[in-house]
């Protein structure tokens, strides 16, 4: 089974391992305040379809991903952490007020840069005993020698019994900063996933399912409960990472571009033999920079629900997400009557500005009234009785139709704006009926006569625009991904070569891309858009069934995978130097520093991926001795270094099953 | 004998400093602008001798010569001109890595990239990691060059940007070496921005990263 709790649904999937298929599926509204909620009310609409009763029964494991860490992060959440930093200081904003610093850590080769010094750390230590309930401990350049952090670690057990997390073990990327800062969300993270997990495992009981429970990580692959509950940081960004595992296993394409629409944003990943690429820069979350493998995700914000806004004559495709005209007057008819006033009427006595025409506002919530200007009282008690068009709104509170100051309403989410979308002009096109045509018509009516265009032109010059704007992003995407950063539109020499492969414009010669990868489309109205943007790439196109649980898919179909590198250099006093992520060693002889890399690294490897949950484990040790050649002939090729790449993959454990292991060199 | 910038620039290229001095002088009397008399004396003369050197039609003790020349009327000029006339284009700091204490090439870099505007910051030979990382802090350049002669001090460099990484420092800031031994693999391997095989093409590849 596979659980994913997204930011607007829950979705379930169950998956049948042998014959590789869903069997069934469900969603429910995810409950931000309390997700196991949208996670019962997801199994209990699974429960519900009259499944073969031993299909529940016989669940053997349970994957879940879920955006709960990402959300802790963002909101601040989370217990009180200490940090302590050893042999330097730290520069820029660090997400806890208990930061404290001692003597010590290592420079780049690993040698001490100073000596820990143990006084210092347990007054440290004592000073904020009681205060927190985990401490991170990060060292400089502890990724070369992590001595420091675990001789700290020892001491911290002693004098506070609290867990303890060491920047070392979550990482081996070099950043002191970006270190530091994911150990303390990392710690942070502590009771919030424990509680997850404990409340998760309750709803299980309550279905008899006693399977495994695994949850997903940032490249997509999978860990155990008491791994999860060690390093919840991993969980970040899972989602997206769980949807690319989710579209490899419904396609059974191994290298692709992912694009998944939504309805504010499209996410555009590439899948490289059958694993997300990742960002080698480290996940970022909630404007924190940490060094958690993520999968590479270029977001941009266009979608279904992206206001289509007109200015200066020219149309223009979101970031902002509106309401859906269609969904508006769907929900409140007499909106439908304002919108033909505004047609009829209103659009030739006055231009707005800072909005369009078309533009409704309906009232979300109650505020708290005490925070709101008397203008905003105002707007709250107009818009209490019912939605309006800003005509309307404008007649009502006695001011321009221009000037009434609703952005900072819609900004702290107490009011709703619905304009013209891509979702309404699928139902002026008619392949979409699913609100009402007549409220989408009506609003392209009067942004189509702003262009000096008729309907028919309007509708399909602005889904073109979409589509392109789409393609657009599936190349930046793709840009993005060799190292390219500067926007493709704006770069002045690139823009004409776009521009054509685009087909905005045809002018002297014709430009053509052709993408060697097919893309994945999934997400709402990706069968409307995308075979228009795989035509533009030159490329195919693949909509697997079940797609809009693909994420769902990607936890319950996930391997579990562990990785790490261990470096060996020359050592300035002759022979060899071990980097390695539980220690630092030296070697006369660069053949014995191998062979101890690779045994002990196999060993620990092993050890992890069980630990994670894994079972039929791949080891694999692949060594790349690392020469440059320098610009004298004469000389021989320069050693730099010898890189052990020791990678565990194995599937996950299912219920009653023991552990195992092989080796592949 | 009125003042000419041709005669200037050649007493420039053959490294007069005497001559460049007293030519300078009588510019400055002459009322000529100190701005053209960097920009159309000093910096053509230069690039020519940039040109010539990256050819093998002059060599090392030639160019430090034209260079130093250069200097000479450039402490001249510089009094006189007023703040913001000459653009500064960009901030670069320069050194010779860990165990190594060769300075000749990183000298000449140093004077080719200054006559090309910039200003450079010469930290010295020998230099720990930390002390590229106080540097890059102090002066906040928008390029760091490093150096080396020998194929055991190379190795410095690739810790030298290993530790900008743990600073915090790399992002943003472009990273170019040279040095005798060094190659443009090497350069890639270590994660280096740029490498110029020689002091001529180390403006042009400043210019480089600066515009991209």
């Amino acid at each position: 089974m596979g659980i994913d709790t997204g930011g607007t649904y829950t979705d379930g999937v169950l998956v049948d391992l042998s014959s590789q298929l869903v069997v069934a599926k469900s969603k429910a509204r995810t409950t931000h305040e309390n997700l196991t909620v949208g996670i019962k009310n997801c199994l209990e609409i699974l429960k519900s379809q009259s499944l073969p009763e031993e299909l529940f029964s016989n669940i053997k494991l349970v994957a879940l991903s879920t955006t709960l860490a990402t959300n802790a992060i963002v909101e601040g959440k989370g217990g009180e952490v200490g940090l302590l930093l050893l042999g330097h200081g730290l520069e820029g904003p660090i997400p806890t007020s208990h930061v404290m610093e001692a003597p010590g850590g290592h420079d780049i080769k690993g040698r001490e840069k100073q000596e820990l010094n143990l006084q210092e750390v347990r007054r440290a230590l004592l000073a904020m005993k009681g205060k927190i309930d985990a401490l991170a401990v990060s060292g400089y350049l502890s990724v070369r020698n992590p001595v420091h952090e675990l001789m700290v670690r020892d001491e911290a057990q002693k004098i506070l019994n609290i867990p303890v997390v060491c920047a070392h073990q979550l990482t081996t990327a070099l950043g002191f900063y970006e270190r530091s800062v994911t150990a303390v969300l990392n710690a942070r993270l502590l009771p919030t996933i424990a509680e997850l997990l404990e409340s998760v495992r309750k709803v299980l009981n309550i279905y008899g399912i006693e399977a495994p429970l695994m949850v997903v990580k940032g490249d997509g692959s999978l860990m155990s409960e008491s791994v999860t509950r060690e390093k919840p940081i991993e969980t970040i960004l899972s989602g997206p990472a769980a949807s690319i595992i989710g579209a490899t296993f419904l396609t059974g394409r191994k290298d692709a571009v992912v694009v998944d629409i939504g309805g504010t944003t499209t996410d555009v990943a590439s899948l490289e033999a059958g694993k997300p690429m990742l960002n080698p820069e480290g996940a970022a979350v909630g404007g924190l920079l940490t060094r958690v493998n993520a999968a590479r995700i270029s977001t941009f914000g266009v979608g279904g629900d992206s206001e289509l806004w007109v200015e200066k004559g020219e149309l223009k495709i979101g970031p902002q997400r509106v309401w859906p005209l269609s969904v508006g007057v769907n929900l409140y008819p007499h909106l439908l009557d304002e919108l033909e006033h505004v047609w009829t009427t209103d659009r030739k006595t006055k231009e707005v500005s800072g909005g369009q025409p078309c533009d409704c506002y309906i009232l979300l919530r109650q505020p708290d009234m005490d925070n709101l200007s008397p203008m905003e009282k105002q707007l709250i008690e107009i818009l209490r009785i019912a939605p309006h068009n800003i005509f309307k709104i404008a007649a009502f509170s006695g001011k321009d139709v221009s000037m009434l100051g609703l952005k900072s309403l819609v900004d702290r989410e107490i009011v709703a704006r619905a304009s013209l979308t891509p979702t309404d002009l699928l139902h002026v096109r008619g392949d979409y009926s699913q609100w009402d045509c007549r409220g989408a018509e009506v609003g392209a009516r009067i942004q189509a006569w702003r262009l000096k265009r008729d309907l028919d032109q309007f509708t399909n010059q602005a889904l073109k625009a979409v589509e392109r704007r789409i393609a657009g992003v599936i190349l930046q995407s793709l840009l993005n991904d060799i190292g390219y950063r500067t926007d493709i539109l704006k770069e002045p020499l690139l823009k004409p070569f776009v521009e054509r492969v685009l087909g905005i414009s045809t002018e002297q010669f014709q430009c053509m891309v052709k993408l060697d990868k097919p893309i994945i489309a999934i997400g709402a109205p990706v069968e409307n858009f995308m075979p228009q943007v795989a035509e533009l790439l030159n490329t195919e196109l693949i909509i697997p069934e079940h797609a809009e649980v693909a994420n769902a898919v990607g936890a319950a179909t996930g391997q579990v995978m562990e990785q790490f590198d261990i470096l060996i250099r020359p050592s300035p006093e002759g022979g060899f130097i071990i980097h390695a992520p539980w220690e630092r060693k030296d070697f006369l002889e660069l053949a014995d520093a191998v062979d101890y890399a690779a045994s002990e690294g196999e060993k620990y490897i092993l050890h992890s991926a069980q630990r994670a949950g894994a079972v039929e484990v791949n080891v694999t040790v692949t060594r790349e001795d690392v020469y440059s050649n320098t610009s004298q002939r004469w000389e021989e090729e320069l050693f730099i270094e010898t890189r052990i790449e020791v990678m565990a993959v194995g599937r996950p454990q299912w219920q009653d099953e023991k552990q195992g292991g092989q080796k592949v060199c | 004998m009125m003042f000419s910038f041709e005669e200037v620039q050649s007493a420039v290229m053959a490294g007069e400093m005497d001559k460049v001095v007293e030519l300078t002088r009588k510019a400055i009397e002459e009322k000529l602008q100190p701005v053209s008399i960097i920009n159309e004396g000093y910096i053509p003369a230069m690039n020519v001798v940039g040109k010539r050197f990256k050819n093998g039609e002059m060599f090392v003790p030639e160019v430090l010569m034209a260079a130093r020349s250069m200097n000479a009327g450039m402490e001249l000029v510089k009094p006189l001109l007023v703040e913001g006339e000459v653009q500064v284009k960009g901030t670069i700091l320069l050194g010779t890595v860990k165990g190594d204490l060769h300075d000749i090439g990183k000298n000449l870099v140093g004077m080719m990239i200054e006559s090309g505007g910039y200003v450079v910051i010469d930290l010295g030979t020998d230099l720990e990691p930390e002390k590229f990382v106080e540097a890059v802090k102090e002066y906040k350049p928008e390029i760091v060059g490093m150096s080396a002669l020998l194929t055991t001090t190379m190795l410095a460099m690739k810790e030298t940007i290993e530790v900008l990484k743990e600073e915090g420092l790399r992002d943003g800031l472009k990273i170019m070496i040279g040095g005798a031994p060094v190659s443009k693999e090497f350069a890639d391997e270590i994660d280096a921005d740029g490498y110029a095989p020689d002091a001529a093409s180390a403006t042009e590849l400043v210019e480089k990263l600066i515009n991209a």
